[in-house]
């Protein structure tokens, strides 16, 4: 059975498989040039979609088929979605990127053969009904087995996975901060089992990686006004969307080098435009220091609780900023910055994926031997409770059988007497029965 | 509050059911009882502006504490309580205890003496109690006016602090909203009071949630004194207020209570006098030895009694504007003393918002115990269908070996996985509509956002589409079906359509601050889409 794991994010998608030949999961490319898909569909006036980067390209033309973040409105009761005067239901949009990274995997990837299994990572937060949606869509998706797995779980699988020498204690805090979001949760290794502390979560759902992109563009428009030039805004669709391009680069070129340096195209005018680390994170200073109190937050409850993780696992790609690093050891617990980081998610839902694989085998047959066995034992005492219902009701009826033969005989004795006593007349009778019917048959 | 109270009370008795949820669904009932927690209203005032006419005006009845209050010089809450709550009242000290004292006690809280300034000193508040109604819904604070007999005593000079105010009331409870009273001749120093006092940053600030009554207008000489008064109002809130509070509403707390409380056959002999003998009543309203010159006119006056300047306002009133029945009489007073405007304006400038975040508050109480509880029955139910599959795999494997063991592992499966099944249904229906309540007022905090938005930003939205968008954003939060929207100022669906793509279009290129607010409208414009489609 084919099986993907799925890491479905609010700004970003992720797959991975599992590859049994080198033991490990690997990521499937279906960026252009990266392996990240933006969360992303456009619908033309057509109704013709269009997904991922090509539907971000359609930003520039007609933004008004675009829609991103549909992941929030899974569970809710939202209005469908009127995208250039046609109306969709939001668990339609999904179901539609959904199959679309199928039928892409399909075609580039496996060459043919069918997923039918996957996983998909979802938020530790999600309610039953958010799940349900989602599960839902991804059904009429095409998969035919679906199975949710929380995304910081899925993380501290993959972390498992690769590191398995590191003695990482028994808590682990993880702390995945993405496009679009940041959540921060506990997690707990029993044994390479691993559960989430329920008490332990917290988050926001309004912070992530685009409100970096921000802070970068305001710079360079700070900078475009000191020089009396015009901002660059969004709505400046010939400039807006390389500049932006410019500013992600740097944004993950920083986190590695400590400057860099590029040319901003603002029309007709064009200057280079130098960032070192330092500048960079007083840029994005106000948006780190939202990142640093929701885990003061998450920190001061996780003391109350006594539940002090000492390592916190930097998931997602914002978390790879070394500033971020640099806010959580300060508040005590060691921060792993980790190459992975950004794709752990969907790593760790291919690992469970392909353990799923191997389980399904071994596993289910060792289950049944262990239900049979007691199934067996439950079977037994009731068939013993049958017997002895079986012989008590025996003996009853032997019982009743006895006394209905015993008045049988009673009642039946004067007539066979008489006939055994006048046996002329009983053949006289008799034979008087018999030319009756027979005539009466011949007759007919 | 019903809506989310009932929806509570609900989850509990779906939570009871299961063994595991006891306990939250004990906890999740004893939240939907505490629902229905009253506004805090806090009265703030110089002595003699007549605040305990106003919170009596404003109950609609005499309250039995307020002819104590004289000269109190503590923070009184007053409460709903039962009637044999009303025969005491609560010292509340702020060491944190706090203790029953019989209702004649109060003149311990009052006067000059130096034990009882010492006892003040002590005091937090006091909390009192009244079965009216009213109280029900809004809870009263009577604040000490300043200018009273301890004021040289420095305590009451402490109400011109406004973080010490803050301090006391938040002893109580928040104050939801703020009523300055003061009237509407001389006294400069009210107004320098009352900028001070809302500059102060007082209980979740600015003028959002504090109003300035103009009161005692009776007894300015005019031809129309309510004219007058609103002329004074709206100057006083031009010149000196704007930006402090809310807003000025000038009204009459003796016609309020007058129209509440008085008899009707007040109001029947009033306007009898006026038909009888028109001229003769407006002789006599000239001066109150006058009109108690006949015996008759001064019964009148004992029926239901007020200060003679309120009397004579509504007198005059009546016969100005030709009111000659009873009822109508009763109507024109209340319409008359300003009151109604008072509490239209405090209920949509202030408590509805304070509404919103009440609900938020609780919400989020609650979520804290439903949340963990619906991801345990998950579980739990989850386990069921898996048992439930394990059965049936191995029904498969051994139906050769053993048909009837099979058979007999089939039906457990069978029972297994209805029963998780109708757990999974349970726990899903209850977290939609969960997600429906905490949506809803997600959606009515957007609604105030883009108002607030509209209000202070010209560049926001494009005139034309402005008055839309704010109806849109008004109207469509208890909407049901089409005509909840009042047809006549919807669009068709095909313009609809051209706005929601013009937003959507302004949503996918607006920068962070203002993504939220776009994608809010464009939600808004969908579910009237939605709605004009014919669901």
């Amino acid at each position: 059975m084919k099986t993907i794991g799925i890491d479905f994010g609010t700004t970003k998608t992720l797959v991975a498989e599992w590859n049994p030949s080198t033991q490990r999961p690997e990521p499937i490319r279906l960026g252009r040039g990266t392996d990240e898909l933006p969360t992303a569909i456009h619908v033309d006036r057509n109704g013709q979609f269009l997904f991922g980067e090509d539907a971000v390209d359609q930003l520039a033309i007609n933004p008004e088929g675009y829609v991103t973040r549909i992941k929030r409105d899974l569970g809710k009761d939202r209005p469908p979605y009127n995208l250039n005067g046609r109306s969709y239901h939001h668990q339609e949009l999904i179901t539609k990127f959904l199959a679309e990274i199928k039928r892409r995997i399909e075609d580039e990837s496996t060459h043919g053969v069918i997923i039918e299994h996957v996983v998909i990572t979802v938020p530790a937060k999600y309610g039953p009904a958010a799940k349900e949606d989602l599960r839902t869509a991804a059904i009429k998706a095409g998969f035919s087995s679906i199975e949710m797995l929380e995304e910081p779980v899925s993380a501290g699988i993959c972390f498992l996975h690769f590191k398995k020498d590191t003695d990482l204690g028994k808590d682990i805090a993880v702390f995945d901060w993405g496009g679009g979001t940041l959540d921060i949760a506990l997690v707990e290794n029993q044994e390479g089992i691993i559960n989430i502390n329920r008490e332990l979560l917290e988050g926001n759902n309004e912070l992530g990686g685009e409100d970096i992109d921000d802070n970068l563009l305001q710079a360079v428009n700070d900078e475009l006004r000191s020089r009396n030039q015009l901002p660059i805004i969004k709505e400046n669709t010939s400039c807006y969307p390389l500049l932006i391009k410019r500013l992600r680069e740097t944004k993950c070129l920083l986190s590695k080098k400590e400057a860099h340096e590029f040319q901003i195209l603002a029309g007709n005018y064009n200057f280079p435009f130098k960032v070192d680390r330092e500048q960079f994170e007083s840029f994005i200073h106000d948006t780190l220091k939202s990142a640093q109190e929701s885990f003061d937050k998450w920190l001061k409850r996780a003391t109350e609780l006594n539940k002090i993780p000492s390592n916190v696992l930097l998931v997602g790609g914002t978390s790879q900023i070394p500033a971020v690093a640099k806010g959580i050891e300060k508040c005590g617990p060691k921060a792993l910055p980790w190459t992975l980081g950004k794709e752990a998610v969907a790593l760790g839902a291919a690992i469970h994926a392909g353990r799923n694989l191997k389980k399904d085998e071994a596993g289910s047959n060792a289950i049944a031997v262990k239900v049979l066995n007691e199934t067996q034992k439950k079977s037994e005492e009731n068939n013993e409770v049958n017997n002895a219902d079986d012989t008590f009701a025996g003996i009853i009826i032997l019982l009743i059988l006895v006394l209905v033969i015993w008045g049988v005989y009673f009642l039946l004795k004067p007539i066979i007497l008489m006939f055994i006593d006048h046996w002329i007349l009983s053949c006289l009778i008799g034979w008087a029965v018999f030319y009756v019917i027979s005539r009466s048959l011949k007759n007919k | 509050m019903e809506m989310e109270a009932e929806y509570l009370s609900k989850a509990a008795a779906s939570l009871g059911v299961y063994e595991s949820q006891k306990e939250t669904a004990v906890r999740l009932l004893e939240l939907a009882h505490s629902c229905n927690q009253p506004f805090n209203l806090a009265v703030v005032g110089r002595m003699k502006t007549g605040k305990s006419t106003l919170i009596n005006a404003l109950i609609g009845k005499r309250l039995t504490i307020s002819d104590v209050e004289e000269a109190t010089a503590t923070l009184n809450w007053i409460s709903h309580g039962s009637a044999d709550q009303k025969m005491q009242f609560l010292v509340q000290w702020k060491d944190g205890r706090s203790e029953p004292h019989p209702m004649t006690d109060l003149s311990l809280w009052s006067g000059k003496a130096p034990e009882v300034i010492e006892r003040i000193k002590k005091t937090a508040f006091l909390r009192m109690f009244d079965d009216a109604e009213y109280l029900r819904q809004i809870q009263i604070v009577d604040t000490p006016g300043t200018g009273s007999a301890v004021e040289e005593h420095e305590i009451a000079g402490s109400y011109l602090d406004p973080t010490k105010i803050e301090e006391s009331i938040r002893e109580g409870g928040k104050a939801d909203a703020i009523i300055y009273v003061f009237p509407p001749v001389g006294r400069e120093k009210d107004e320098e009071a009352l900028v001070s006092f809302a500059s102060g940053r007082l209980p979740n600030s600015d003028p959002y949630n504090s109003v300035a009554v103009l009161h005692k207008w009776d007894a300015l000489t005019a031809d129309n004194p309510r004219e007058l008064a609103k002329e004074k109002a709206s100057l006083l809130f031009e010149k000196h207020l704007r930006g402090t509070v809310a807003n000025v509403i000038p009204v009459s707390a003796p016609l309020a209570l007058a129209a509440r409380t008085a008899p009707d056959s007040f109001f029947n002999q009033l306007v009898n006098y006026i038909i009888e003998d028109r001229e003769g009543t407006e002789k006599a309203l000239q001066m109150s030895d006058r009109w108690d010159s006949d015996p008759e006119r001064m019964s009148l006056r004992v029926l239901h009694e007020m200060p003679w300047a309120s009397f004579r306002l509504l007198a005059r009133g009546l016969i100005r504007e030709e009111v000659l029945e009873g009822k109508a009489a009763r109507d024109f007073c209340l319409r008359e003393s300003g009151i109604t405007a008072l509490e239209d304006f405090l209920k949509k400038e202030f408590f509805s918002q304070t509404a919103v975040i009440k609900k938020c508050q609780l919400l989020q109480r609650a979520s804290l115990l439903l949340a963990p509880a619906l991801y345990g029955l998950e579980k739990e139910a989850q386990n069921e269908s898996s048992d439930a599959e394990k059965f049936k795999s191995t029904a498969v494997k051994i139906r050769s070996q053993d048909a009837s063991i099979s058979d007999w592992l089939v039906e457990k499966s069978n029972a297994y996985r209805k029963r998780g099944e109708l757990q999974h249904r349970t726990i899903v229906d209850l977290d939609r509509e969960w997600q429906r309540h905490s949506d809803r007022l997600e959606l009515l905090q957007m609604d105030l956002k883009v108002t607030k938005a509209l209000k202070e930003r010209e560049d926001f939205i494009q005139k034309d589409y402005g008055e839309i968008v704010q109806a849109v954003c008004n109207h469509l939060a208890d909407m049901r079906g089409r005509h909840d929207l009042g047809r006549g100022k919807i669009p068709s669906l095909q313009e609809v359509e051209s706005i929601i793509s013009h937003f959507r279009g302004r949503e996918n290129l607006s920068d962070k601050r203002d993504r939220p607010l776009y994608m809010h409208i464009v939600g808004r414009l969908e579910q009237v889409h939605h709605i004009l489609s014919g669901n």
